[in-house]
């Protein structure tokens, strides 16, 4: 037999707590990773992922302190014994705020900063430096300062100084949370790829579950710091009792399976397909499916639209045109969904309707009015704007003052103020959290600070951008469950989001964005099922719709519930 | 009898693995506080240096915001690194905003000095750089006396009511108020920090801006006219500087005191 390898990471009954945690984030983990495994690192929000993400290249401990317990063993490091600078050139980290690492003024100079610190020679780091952006896909960005990116293209560019070091092990905290569906792919293609070329061995810690699914060989399940599950990513994905434990989601496939199988249109002794590949194939031991189109929801009929662009054209100092010609109606009361690839224009459409972008030419209108008579605080009271990084927008000492701060310019009295304030941390969950610091919530309870202080206002309308990003799928859900909320309560919601799967049972209405022009405006049915427009953007179908319209021509089934749905009316039907 | 309260349980006990030393091992570190910590604070400094923050016209030019930032560094980074870090914002600010430079190796150095004033504002008073300090800073009244009064005939009186503030941070510095503030800074409650703040930066701003008119005085002199100025100019921007770095400060303090990053050894707060 041939001598097992060392494993490259060894874990001994790990225990980690911060200097300010009053018990372990960590707790007696012990497992090993040999070389060349694809190790998936799951479990909810505040689970200990980051923690030990961080623990793999020394930063936990020795930068943030605080009590460790037991042994970890990196490539034959101990990590708390070994600089982590010397930890450094065993592990590449992509950290889930992609912002946070990038230290120069050009993508290319990003991707070299730790070749030129390792020495290597000018004519070595042009080579990495050039296939790494290559491989992620940002060779045409080289010259640009990294904070002009895309949150997208800055999750690329820290995944590419990663794999320019070519380390042994590259550890990804959620490396794909800001990335459209097509990347998400590229990247996952990417690392099975490494993989296979370089024997690279991953450790990946991210809610894309269909990626992973497809990507992992082998799972880590952390809950409450403990190891919760460690098996085979299949295994994992297929237990019946972990996931609704810790409110993890499926694969949209293994969803639908397993309500298949609950309806007895699988067999039960058969496992449930994990991949898409697996499910098509399974396919084949169904019933015929039926056509399945319901009628798309009627447009709402509130009178004139609140939000309108007319011909807006937007070109950037550089030259860069981000928008071109848009013309949009959003009618009050409407829930839409906007979609497009990284670079799509998204972020430019949603800082016209807040005046923080002016339009090249056109107009922006809200209730008909043109938005550049109105200043931003005015509008900040009709339109609620929740950014994708919500670090930008705290900036107070306590939660409870910063959901408060929005209120004090506005001519509500004391009481008012007061009760407005109580609704949104209770909106959001926060009240238990009010006497905290922003910045000591993790960064899905930051984002739900931040949607506290914008409901405290009760704006008309709310435009959220990538707000289920970080977030598990109880997160997520809480999230999408309040913007039904509102939006039954009259308001006008806006979403922006590369979560498709999340969003059918919520949005009514889908635009589709794709080099600065609006491809596509049409209810979320649809929009889900113009695959052939679809497949021009980066924009993917969800694994639901592939699966429907594999079924059946005319099953336009848009989520696993739906596509159980075309079967099981068959089955009940005399 | 007496009634026994149950024991809390204690959430690390039954932990498998032994309780490891923490070290960090990376020698990046100036006093023990991270160079990264150094870059991150010499970086807001420069940053700052951009925004003039003048409310009355004074010594020609604007002050920059970043001087009631420089002490801040003290309390964050410990003397050294704080002084290293204030220095070096100062040095970038002086090259890339001139408008707010004044002389630029009085820039430079103030700031430094600001810092290290800072540092000694500590419960345990810092006797070494506290005398270092002291020293320099009665040597400075000693000179200027001699040159302004002495040599130039300015009126005494006008002298010091223009420098006022400066004697009254010289006399806090010397007192055990320093001590006093520096366990403000320490202190749960965020309004004793920002008040600790508020007086910290008063001193160390105000002997940075003695340090600084001692000297340019022996470069430039002026006429007894200008002291008249002094007399209203010399309190409301020390006001200024001192609002600045409460203000700044506390939200710094607030905001490191709830995140779990590693806080450098000489720090205080």
């Amino acid at each position: 037999m041939p001598p097992t390898p060392a494993p490259l990471v060894s874990l001994r009954d790990v225990s980690y707590a911060y200097p300010s945690s009053t018990a372990p984030v960590l707790r007696d983990l012990s497992f090993d990773i040999a070389p060349g495994e694809i190790v998936a690192l799951l479990g909810p929000s505040g689970a200990g992922k980051t923690t030990l993400c961080l623990a793999l290249m020394g930063i936990v401990p020795q930068f943030y302190r605080g009590r460790f317990f037991g042994e970890l063993v990196v490539d034959g490091q101990d990590v708390l014994t070994e600089p982590i600078h010397a930890l450094s050139r065993s592990v590449g980290l992509v950290l889930q705020d992609p912002a946070a690492q990038l230290v120069t003024a050009s993508v290319e100079n990003e991707v070299a900063f730790a070749l030129e610190n390792a020495a290597l020679t000018a004519s070595e780091i042009r080579e990495r430096v050039a296939a790494a952006l290559t491989a992620v896909g940002l060779e045409a960005l080289a010259k640009k300062h990294p904070h002009e990116l895309s949150g997208g293209q800055q999750q690329r560019l820290a995944l590419a100084a990663a794999l320019a070091q070519q380390p042994p092990l590259i550890v990804l905290d959620e490396p794909t949370s800001q990335l459209d569906p097509a990347s998400t792919e590229e990247v996952f293609a990417l690392i099975r790829r490494l993989n296979a070329s370089h024997g690279t061995t991953f450790l990946v810690a991210s809610h894309a579950m269909e990626e992973v699914a497809a990507t992992a060989t082998r799972a880590l399940v952390l809950d409450a710091g403990r190891l919760a599950a460690d098996a085979p990513v299949a295994e994992v994905i297929r237990d019946p009792a972990l996931f609704p434990r810790l409110h993890l989601r499926r694969p949209e496939v293994t969803q639908a399976y397993a309500e298949l199988a609950a309806h007895g249109l699988w067999p039960a002794d058969q496992s449930w397909p994990c991949t898409l590949a697996e499910g098509m194939a399974g396919l084949t031991q169904l019933p015929p499916a039926q056509p399945f189109q319901p009628a798309p929801p009627a447009a709402p009929d509130r009178g004139s639209p609140i939000l309108a662009l007319r011909d807006v054209t937007h070109t950037y100092p550089d030259g860069t045109t981000a928008l071109r010609k848009i013309n949009l109606e959003i009618p009050r009361g409407e829930y839409c969904l906007l979609i497009g690839e990284n670079g799509a224009g998204k972020s430019t459409l949603l800082q016209h309707f807040l005046n923080l972008l002016r339009p090249t030419a056109g107009d922006v209108l809200i209730d008909g009015v043109s938005l550049s008579d109105f200043k931003v605080a005015e509008l900040a009271r009709r339109i609620g704007y929740v950014p994708q990084n919500p670090d930008q927008q705290l900036f107070n000492a306590t939660v409870e003052d910063e959901v408060a701060f929005s209120l004090q310019n506005t001519d509500l009295t004391p009481d008012e103020k007061s009760a407005r304030l109580e609704q949104a941390l209770a909106a959001m969950n926060l009240e238990h959290l009010r006497a905290a610091h922003p910045f000591s919530l993790s960064k899905g309870d930051r984002a739900r600070v931040v949607i506290a202080a914008v409901l405290s206002l009760d704006p008309e309308v709310l435009i959220f951008d990538e707000p289920t990003t970080g977030q598990d799928a109880a997160g997520a859900r809480a999230i999408l469950d309040l913007t039904r909320d509102l939006h039954a309560k009259g308001r006008t919601i806006v979403i922006v989001t590369h979560h498709l799967y999340l969003m059918p049972e919520y949005a009514r209405r889908v635009m589709v964005m794709g080099e600065g022009q609006l491809l596509l405006d049409a209810p979320v049915r649809e929009a889900f099922h113009a695959t052939e427009l679809l497949a021009r953007t980066a924009v993917r179908p969800t694994q639901a719709v592939a699966l429907a319209r594999a079924s059946h021509p005319q099953n336009r089934a848009i989520s696993p519930a739906e596509f159980v749905a075309s079967f099981a009316r068959e089955e009940a039907s005399p | 009898m007496v009634e026994k309260t149950p024991p809390k349980s204690d959430p690390f006990a039954g932990l498998k693995g032994r309780e490891r030393t923490i070290i960090f091992h990376d020698a990046a570190a100036i006093g023990g506080a991270p160079v990264a910590y150094v870059i991150v604070l010499a970086t807001v400094i420069a940053v700052l240096s951009f925004i003039p923050f003048s409310i009355v016209l004074a010594g020609g030019s604007s002050f920059p915001m970043a001087q009631g930032v420089y002490s801040l560094n003290g309390w964050i980074l410990g003397p050294w690194a704080g002084f290293v870090a204030s220095s070096i914002g100062a040095t970038v600010g002086v090259f890339l905003a001139p408008h707010t430079a004044g002389i630029p190796w009085l820039s430079m150095s103030g700031a430094g000095l600001a810092a290290l004033v800072a540092a000694t504002l500590h419960p345990t008073g810092r006797q070494r750089i506290w005398v270092g300090i002291s020293a320099l800073i009665l040597t400075g009244w000693v000179l200027f006396y001699y040159q302004a009064v002495l040599l130039n005939g300015v009126d005494a009186g006008v002298f010091f009511l223009s420098y006022a503030t400066h004697l009254i941070s010289t006399v806090l510095l010397l007192s055990p108020a320093r001590r006093w503030i520096g366990r403000a800074l320490r202190s749960k409650s965020l309004k004793r920090v920002a008040v600790g703040l508020f007086l910290g930066t008063w001193i160390s701003a105000s002997l940075m801006m003695f340090y600084m008119s001692w000297l340019s005085y022996a470069l430039l002199t002026w006429p007894e006219e200008v002291f008249y100025i002094f007399f209203v100019v010399v309190p409301l921007e020390n006001t200024a500087r001192s609002v600045i770095g409460a203000v700044i400060g506390t939200g710094v303090i607030a905001g490191l005191r709830s995140m779990s990053l590693v806080k450098p050894p000489h720090a205080n707060f």
